[in-house]
């Protein structure tokens, strides 16, 4: 095996999604694709202008952050917004802090959580018909900015389902040679799973969801595997990275049925990432304790 | 060189447990204190983690650097608390010295005043030679008085009566 390099690193993680983005461009169109291009596009412009150090276009990481964002949003976004959110993504969530490796906030979830806030109504028109995390989501006509749309049953079959198990397989693919250490996806799906279980009231009308459904959507694999997982931001510790996960996976159920966006990953991404600092120092604390 | 991206592959490779990128971050930042409580004593610089990081960070020298900075930082501390121990100790002593002198000199107060009030009391019979002051006096005042009646000084004889009174009265 070559020796290990950052650029590799990205290239590695990227090429575990594509399974996963060529099941939606067959689902959902060429209209995805400019999307997907548009994502690095803009991450690549917002590097090569605000970037600290000139090598920095080419260790791929503002190529990941565009990619993962543009995945991340749902077709509705369209290229330019996409575009915009890359550019954001690198400008607010990556340079302010100088550059790779020092960014405290996943970038994508920076530039995915901008977009929002900008354009609330953005994704309206991509979805359509009620879907099962618009039920639970969307009260106030907001819409659900999730991949899982097409899910036809609380859990997913069909397409929703295959989806799922792409990214499950590229993911647990990643973990398993050691390219991303496992303990935040782990923490964000234990995390995810068990906030699950004790908001379920056996499906009725308030429920947030059958625990399985939340486990098991596209969304949260993806956030699980690709978005928790980056390395920079958040936690840096084992153990810090087991519970920052948790604290997101718990946060996306709690803000899928309570908050006011229609998907809430992004920012139980994000407000994990912030406790990422004290969670290691807390971790760091222990071992001492320890030794 | 890129810069520590906690990509965490050099975690698991450690044989000695550690977190060589926490270790690197708190050298980086000149903090001995977490370097040394996160265990960078145990290193072996076996070089695992170093061949592991994709950012081709110089991790094992830099930790064999940090364990030479440590050393000397843990002895500076231990000297810096012993220094504060024998300056303490020398404080105390100063106190005592200080606390012993105070407790002297009341001492010899005390027995000075102790002195002064037996000289004192000697000195009480001392009371008759007031009264022989006095009856001297009273035998000047007499003197005079026989005096001034011989030369028939009337006004002097009548104050040198009111002082032989007022002796007396006194008395
Ligand atoms: S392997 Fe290198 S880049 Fe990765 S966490 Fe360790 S020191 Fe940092
Ligand atoms: S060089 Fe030190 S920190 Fe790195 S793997 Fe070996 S023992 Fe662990």
């Amino acid at each position: 095996m070559s020796r290990a390099s950052v650029p590799k690193l990205m290239m590695a993680v990227l090429l575990a999604t594509i399974p996963a983005a060529i099941l939606r461009l067959t689902q959902e169109g060429p209209a995805l694709g400019l999307q997907l291009l548009a994502g690095p596009i803009g991450a690549l412009a917002g590097e090569a202008l605000l970037r600290r150090s000139a090598g920095s276009l080419k260790d791929g990481s503002a190529l990941l952050t565009g990619w993962l964002l543009a995945l991340a949003l749902p077709a509705s976004a369209g290229a330019a917004l996409t575009t915009l959110a890359g550019v954001l993504a690198i400008a607010l969530g990556k340079a302010p802090f100088g550059g790779l490796g020092r960014n405290p906030f996943n970038p994508a979830m920076v530039g995915y959580a901008a977009l929002l806030v900008l354009f609330p109504l953005a994704s309206v028109d991509g979805v359509s018909g009620a879907t099962p995390l618009a039920a639970f989501a969307s009260r106030e006509g907001l819409t659900v900015s999730e991949w899982v749309e097409a899910q036809p049953g609380p859990w997913g079959t069909g397409s929703g389902l295959a989806l799922s198990l792409a990214l499950l397989a590229g993911g647990a693919g990643l973990v398993l040679r050691r390219a991303i250490p496992w303990h935040a996806p782990a923490g964000f799906l234990l995390g995810l799973l068990g906030a699950a279980v004790l908001t379920y009231d056996g499906g009725g009308s308030h429920s947030a969801g059958h625990p399985l459904f939340h486990l098991f959507s596209g969304s949260a694999l993806f956030a699980a595997f690709f978005i928790i997982t980056d390395p920079v931001s958040g936690a840096h510790t084992p153990p810090g990275r087991l519970a920052m996960g948790a604290l997101a996976g718990a946060l996306t159920v709690f803000f899928r049925s309570e908050g006011p966006f229609p998907d809430g990953i992004a920012f139980a991404v994000l407000l994990a990432n912030g406790a990422g600092p004290a969670l290691d120092a807390l971790a760091e604390g222990r071992r001492q304790g320890h030794a | 060189m890129m810069p520590c991206i906690h990509c965490g592959a050099c975690v698991p490779v450690c044989p000695k447990g550690l977190w060589p990128n926490q270790l690197y971050e708190a050298l980086a930042q000149g903090d001995l204190a977490r370097a040394d409580a996160l265990g960078l004593a145990r290193c072996g610089a076996c070089r695992a983690c170093q061949d592991h990081c994709p950012s081709a960070l110089p991790l094992t020298a830099r930790f064999r650097e940090g364990q030479g900075q440590v050393l000397r930082w843990t002895e500076a501390k231990a000297r810096a608390a012993e220094d504060a121990r024998q300056a303490g100790e020398r404080y105390e002593a100063r106190e005592a010295r200080l606390q012993a002198a105070e407790a002297e000199a009341l001492e010899a107060k005390r027995q000075r005043r102790a002195e002064a009030q037996r000289r004192a009391e000697a000195r009480r019979p001392a009371k008759g030679g007031t009264d022989a002051r006095r009856d001297a006096q009273r035998a000047a005042l007499q003197r005079a008085m026989e005096k001034a009646q011989a030369e028939g000084r009337e006004d002097d004889l009548a104050r040198l009566t009111a002082a032989l009174t007022a002796l007396g009265d006194a008395s």
